[in-house]
């Protein structure tokens, strides 16, 4: 598996700790929702890379408000 | 044309699904032990509502109670239904008061009420009958044996009305954070005082109603002015948002810190918006899946309490798109709709975005 995927499912598995009440498909949904906008395509149209980048973000900003 | 078929096939299994499970919602509904259970809406006759208060109504009259404005003007206290209606800053009340002991009992009403108000002890029907849930009025008027006694025994009425209202003007808005008055804050519905500017903005100030020029003042009515007061007929304004004192800044700190939380950090919450207003997600944006929808109807009815914060996505515009919660966001605005409702959900942030929620379906108005 590509490093890429693998760090973007290590952070999958961190948000779904921060999130516990999302089901996965729902979780990736908003990532990609995240990084690509509203729109219906964009779990189809994100790019493994900028999911990582919006995951990293989202991730950030929780730690941050928790801090 | 096929999605607008679609469209309206899909609404009318959504109300036929609600009709077929009301019963059990409602069932549901007041058998759970957490629910919020509303109050028929058969409006209970004044005379019921007195006895619920813990009061029986003598004669229709026995609570009508004549007050004059901040400016002078007379009135009639809380329309004669004390229950429904209530003087909470006490400025109607201390300013017929004032009016009375200052000797400016010369129009005709007036000296009826001070008649009334001399008398009012020694009615012992009507003072025994009045105690009470409004007892902290009654019991006042109760001691009424004189108008000194009646501006003395009001004095300490309604936590100490003279230290929120004076004869001559209003406190500063500082001045209330110092004393308990903060009816208007609790009390949403009310609204007396503008605790940001001290200015009043009370329902009784906003509804009363000139019926004749002239204004009444100590010495007396001046140029027969005179105006009534109607709850029923009066117009209703829009009521002015109270807002907290601004003496330290402290509140308005809070406040900041609530919506946005730590600096740099996602905004927390906890919010309140009307779920209609939430936007659906584009995946989501045919509205929430109506057997999940039947079935948290059944389990929680229209109660909020416990409920979870819906997870919303922050936009351009400060639009909430949700992230997580759309049954829960359709239930409450299913029974807002039906109740005719404003019931609010918490919402937390868990992200902010620059871009536009705008043309989003909303929960209110699905795809």
């Amino acid at each position: 598996m590509k490093t890429e995927r693998n760090e973007l499912l290590t952070l999958l598995a961190e948000l779904s700790e921060i999130y516990p009440d999302m089901r996965l498909g729902q979780l990736v949904t908003n990532v990609a929702q995240w990084a690509k906008g509203p729109v219906v395509s964009a779990a189809w149209d994100a790019t493994d890379q900028e999911m990582i980048q919006a995951a990293k973000t989202n991730i950030q900003r929780q730690r941050g408000s928790k801090s | 044309m096929g999605v607008c078929l679609k469209s309206e096939m899909r609404r009318l299994w959504f109300l036929a699904v609600l009709l077929c499970l009301w019963p059990f919602a409602a069932q549901a509904h007041t058998r759970a032990p957490f629910s919020f259970v509303p109050e028929p809406p058969q409006k209970p006759s004044f005379s019921l509502r007195l006895e619920k208060a813990g009061l029986r109504q003598e004669s229709p009259s026995l609570l009508t109670i004549l007050c004059v404005s901040p400016d002078g003007r007379i009135g009639i206290f809380c329309g004669g239904d004390p229950i429904d209606h209530f003087d909470s800053d006490g400025r109607c009340i201390d300013g017929a008061a004032n009016y009375l002991y200052n000797g400016g009992v010369a129009g005709q009403v007036l000296r009826g009420v001070g008649g009334y108000l001399d008398s009012y002890n020694n009615s012992s029907a009507g003072g025994g009958y009045l105690t009470g849930a409004a007892g902290s009025l009654i019991d006042e008027l109760a001691g009424i044996s004189a108008p000194s006694t009646y501006v003395n025994g009001l004095s300490s009425f309604g936590n100490n009305i003279n230290t929120v209202y004076q004869s001559d003007g209003y406190l500063a808005a500082g001045s209330y954070a110092a004393t308990s008055w903060n009816v208007g804050a609790v009390w949403s519905g009310a609204a007396n005082i503008n605790l940001a500017t001290g200015e009043p903005v009370g329902d009784a100030y906003q509804r009363w109603t000139d019926v004749s020029s002239g204004v009444a003042s100590t010495a007396g009515i001046a140029a027969g002015g005179l105006s009534v007061y109607n709850w029923a007929t009066a117009p209703t304004t829009t009521t002015p948002t109270v807002v907290a004192p601004t003496d330290d800044g402290w509140v308005e700190q809070q406040q900041q810190q609530q919506q946005t939380g730590p600096a740099g950090a996602t905004p927390t919450g906890p919010l309140t918006v009307d779920p209609g207003t939430l936007r659906l997600p584009p995946t989501r944006s045919e509205g929430a899946d109506l057997f999940k929808l039947s079935q948290q109807m059944q389990q929680y009815g229209d109660s909020t309490e416990g409920m979870p914060p819906i997870q919303v996505t922050q936009g351009l515009n400060g639009e909430f798109m949700i992230n997580d919660g759309v049954t829960r966001a359709t239930r409450i605005n299913t029974y807002n709709q039906m109740n005719s409702t404003v019931n609010q959900v918490p919402v937390i942030v868990i992200e902010q975005t620059a871009q536009d929620f705008g043309g989003l379906p909303t929960v209110a108005r699905p795809r």
